[in-house]
């Protein structure tokens, strides 16, 4: 009876991985159908187009499980690749990655000393800090304001090294998110921290290890970004705001999912894949570019209304053949 | 005797304030090897404050304490729990993010991790070797704990507390989540602590209980500690005059025995099935007070939430008397309906918002004038009423919610439904964590609401209430309604038990 239980927990499992996974396939065999300049040779575009909020996104869950806001994750990124550019310079290739991943983790530190010192509410911060990091950045990056790539260094953070990228990283995600003291505490934060604080968890000392973790998953989106176009720019005035809103959006939908499937790995993975889907799409369709937000926008209220109403939607079927199977049982 | 036994925990004049509130005041507690310590006093005099000092959640502004002799002090939860005290808390203490397992070993996840990385099939093996040993089998470590039932939570935190061992264990108002099978569970907990010669604080609002289960008690009032009693001389009414002070009469429940109603039909409920409810029906009518009992998970409190359109039956429909159909909550607001459930903290209050806002958040179409607006005075004479008539401790009524006492909170989740001033009122354990006073001020309020012709159903777990109140009693089993009971002076809880099980 134990086996036959764990063997149905097991086909249960598999069983909404492939609903998660079917979202996706979905989302692309519609646009196959309907749009004749996309096809399966816009598969490698969409997966590279997502690896950059990919990694952006299983940083920023950390913050957002444990109830916090971030809008200052542009500004590190930009801060965190600069540094590493700059690093590249003297020391090649490993002061690249050694550069930006020490920054990351040091950038993250620094918000997460703030958030400790400080204690005003997790809004407040980002905001604050997306101004200051990104004047640091502008400072370093000097002159232009902006910094290259040696080209022979780019290869990197492109195909197919991105994608080998991203695998360690969602590795690395899922063992901390899941299979750490602090993953769980993370979660339980965010769902009552007050009673997570009478059983002896440290709500500040966790959220100060969120800001560094994160830290350190921006310190690989630094390297995809910078790689993506071998240069990175320094950004005023909150302009590195919309680097934040995709990866964001991916992180909402993976919680929304999180309903259905409780891994977020594949959520997340989930929710920037159809992004990126539709957007192409509707690029492919000839839609303007403008309609890139627009699109964002209108997928993130859809998965919304889908998993806010797939409960009541189960409901409703399951409650019309009971009625029927008790009519006939009438008649 | 007494010389003879070894003193085990000892706190020494402890105090502690919250703002003007003096919640202890010079209160000193000994607990001895081998024995199950009663506190009791009404809600708001410090049970909770006291004891959650004890296991570290919180700090005294004074305090004094020994284990086993040596001084007491540890920096937080996790450092008692290492000292040897575990506390299960008034309020619920799961998260519904994490599964049974995770909620198990919450900040002690260190026993199974290698570096910073938890094995969690080793975990989950732990968590089900805990539910086994307090006797539960029926839960899967997996599950998330938000998919349980109300008393299944609370048996993970019973099983939490109880898997380090605890040379005291402190239960605080647990009982009235628990329904039967729980409540077994929970005694022989208590049993085998204490047969091993460690000891037991346990807190309840149920004096019977408390002279069943405890071998002494102290008694709080107003952060005071009043008196001690051992268990010989315990009696009920001498426990509860101690507790409030003044005289107060052993049957609280209504005296007389008329069980008439009015023919006019309140609710109708018809053949309503949804998860383990398979087919309920029944007429609610007008001044009948319609008690609903059975075990935890039978469906009763499910149904609550069906009767006021929460839940959508699978089948089945609810009406008013007039036929109309209820079929969201919604509908059951606009015919007067109240509810209250029993899941207070997640379904009944807002905890951070004020006692003020939370007594009128139901009434405000009724306290409005023809433009919308509201009058303040209106607003806050409706508070004032029944802050008074149920007695509610705070320090005013803009206070949040989520700093009162466990009883207290209960209190505001009434006020709310009976300040709607409601024709059919759905009551799910109404009196949970109220103490004795306030009890039978409710059940008077109650007998006054029949009197008026107000139509109530209330779904407990207390049979004793169920007894003493209702006109007609309802005992669902399997998902049926297995037993009707006409009001009966001779009426006893074994009866109802045998259809229950
Ligand atoms: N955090 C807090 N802030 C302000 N007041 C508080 C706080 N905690 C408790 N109090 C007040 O201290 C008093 C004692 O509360 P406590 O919770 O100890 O009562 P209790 O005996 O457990 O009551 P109950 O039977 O209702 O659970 C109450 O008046 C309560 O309002
Ligand atoms: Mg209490």
């Amino acid at each position: 009876m134990n086996t036959n239980s764990f063997g149905s927990k097991l086909a249960g499992g598999i069983k909404k991985f492939l609903w998660m996974a079917a979202i996706p396939v979905i989302l692309f065999v519609i646009f196959w159908v309907a749009t004749p300049g996309f096809g399966p040779n816009s598969i490698l575009v969409i997966l590279n187009q997502s690896m950059i909020p990919m990694a952006i996104g299983y940083g920023m869950c950390f913050l957002m499980k444990a109830g916090m806001m971030e809008l200052s994750a542009g500004a590190q990124i930009i801060l965190i690749g600069i540094v590493g550019v700059q690093f590249s310079k003297t020391f090649g290739m490993p002061g690249f990655i050694i550069g930006c991943i020490v920054t990351g983790v040091l950038t993250g530190l620094l918000k997460g000393a703030v958030f400790a010192l400080l204690r005003i509410p997790s809004m407040v911060i980002s905001l604050g800090m997306c101004l200051i990091l990104e004047v640091i950045g502008r400072w370093i990056a000097g002159g232009k304001g902006k910094m290259d790539l040696d080209k022979s260094l780019g290869f990197i953070g492109k195909v197919p090294y991105n994608f080998v990228i991203i695998a360690i990283l969602g590795i690395l995600f899922l063992l901390i998110f899941y299979n750490t003291a602090f993953g769980s505490h993370v979660r339980a934060i965010g769902n009552n921290e007050v009673v997570a604080k009478s059983l002896g968890i440290k709500p500040i000392k966790v959220k100060f290890l969120c800001y560094t973790v994160c830290g350190f998953f921006f310190g690989f989106a630094a390297i995809l970004q910078v790689c993506y176009s071998n240069t990175i720019a320094a950004k005023m005035s909150m302009g590195s705001l919309p680097m934040v809103f995709k990866p964001m959006m991916g992180v909402l939908i993976g919680i929304e999912l999180n309903r259905i499937y409780d891994n977020f790995l594949v959520n997340i993975l989930v929710g920037e894949l159809g992004m990126a889907i539709i957007f192409n799409g509707l690029m492919a369709a000839g839609l303007p570019t403008t309609i890139q937000d627009f699109v964002t926008g209108f997928f993130l209220l859809f998965v919304m209304l889908i998993s806010a109403n797939r409960e009541s939607a189960g409901d409703a079927i399951r409650r019309i053949k009971l009625r029927r199977q008790a009519a006939k049982q009438e008649g | 005797m007494s010389d003879e036994k070894k003193l085990l925990f000892q706190a020494k004049n402890m105090y502690k304030s919250f703002g003007p509130t003096k919640a202890l005041v010079d209160v000193s507690l000994d607990v001895y090897a081998g024995e199950v310590v009663g506190l009791i006093g009404e809600n708001g005099s410090g049970k909770s404050t006291l004891t959650t000092i004890i296991a570290r959640i919180q700090k005294g502004d004074q305090e004094e304490m020994y284990l086993e002799g040596q001084p007491y002090s540890p920096p937080d939860v996790i450092a008692a729990t290492a000292e040897g005290i575990c506390m299960v808390t008034q309020e619920q203490a799961t998260f519904e993010d994490l599964s049974v397992a995770a909620n198990i070993f919450i900040g002690e996840e260190k026993q199974f991790a290698t570096g910073p990385v938890v094995n969690n099939a080793q975990m989950k093996k732990a968590a089900k070797k805990a539910l086994e040993n307090i006797g539960v089998t029926h839960i899967n470590v997996s599950t998330l704990a938000g998919k349980l039932v109300f008393e299944d939570r609370k048996l993970v935190e019973i099983a939490r507390a109880v898997y380090a061992d605890p040379k005291i264990l402190i239960i605080d108002e647990t009982s009235t989540t628990l329904g039967k099978r729980g409540r077994d569970i929970l005694y022989s907990v208590i049993n085998s602590i204490r047969d091993s010669g460690r000891a037991v604080i346990f807190i309840s609002h149920d004096i019977d209980e408390i002279m069943e289960v405890c071998d002494r008690i102290s008694i709080l009032r107003d952060g005071h500690k009043v008196a001690e009693m051992e268990k010989k001389d315990f009696t009920s009414l001498g426990i509860k005059r101690q507790m409030v002070g003044r005289e107060i009469e052993d049957n609280f429940y209504r005296n007389d025995y008329d069980g008439s109603f009015s023919d006019e039909v309140a609710l109708r409920a018809r053949n309503l099935a949804l998860g383990c409810l398979r087919d309920i029906s029944f007429d609610l009518h007008k001044g009948e007070i319609l008690g609903v009992g059975g075990l935890a998970d039978c469906g009763m409190h499910d149904l609550g939430r069906i009767l006021f359109g929460l839940d959508k039956p699978d089948l089945g429909s609810v009406e008013t008397g007039y036929g109309k159909r209820i079929k969201k909550n919604t509908d059951a607001i606009k015919n007067d309906f109240a509810y209250i459930s029993k899941n207070r903290d997640q379904e009944a209050l807002f905890s951070v918002m004020s006692i003020r806002d939370n007594i009128c958040i139901a009434s405000l179409n009724k306290l409005a004038n023809g433009l919308g607006l509201i009058s303040n005075k209106k607003e806050k004479d409706l508070v004032n009423t029944w802050t008074n008539e149920l007695q509610i401790k705070m320090d005013n009524m803009n206070q949040f919610v989520m700093y009162l006492s466990g009883g207290n909170k209960q209190k505001v989740a009434v006020a709310k439904w009976l300040g709607f001033h409601a024709d059919v009122f759905i009551l799910d354990c109404p009196t949970r964590g109220i103490d004795v006073g306030v009890k039978a001020a409710i059940y008077q309020l109650l007998s006054e609401l029949k009197a008026q012709g107000k139509a109530i159903i209330m779904i407990s777990e207390e049979l004793p209430e169920v007894i003493g109140m209702s006109d007609r009693i309802l005992i669902i089993k399997d998902g049926l309604i297995s037993g009707e009971f006409p009001r009966n002076p001779d009426l006893k809880e074994s009866d109802l038990i045998n259809y229950m099980i």
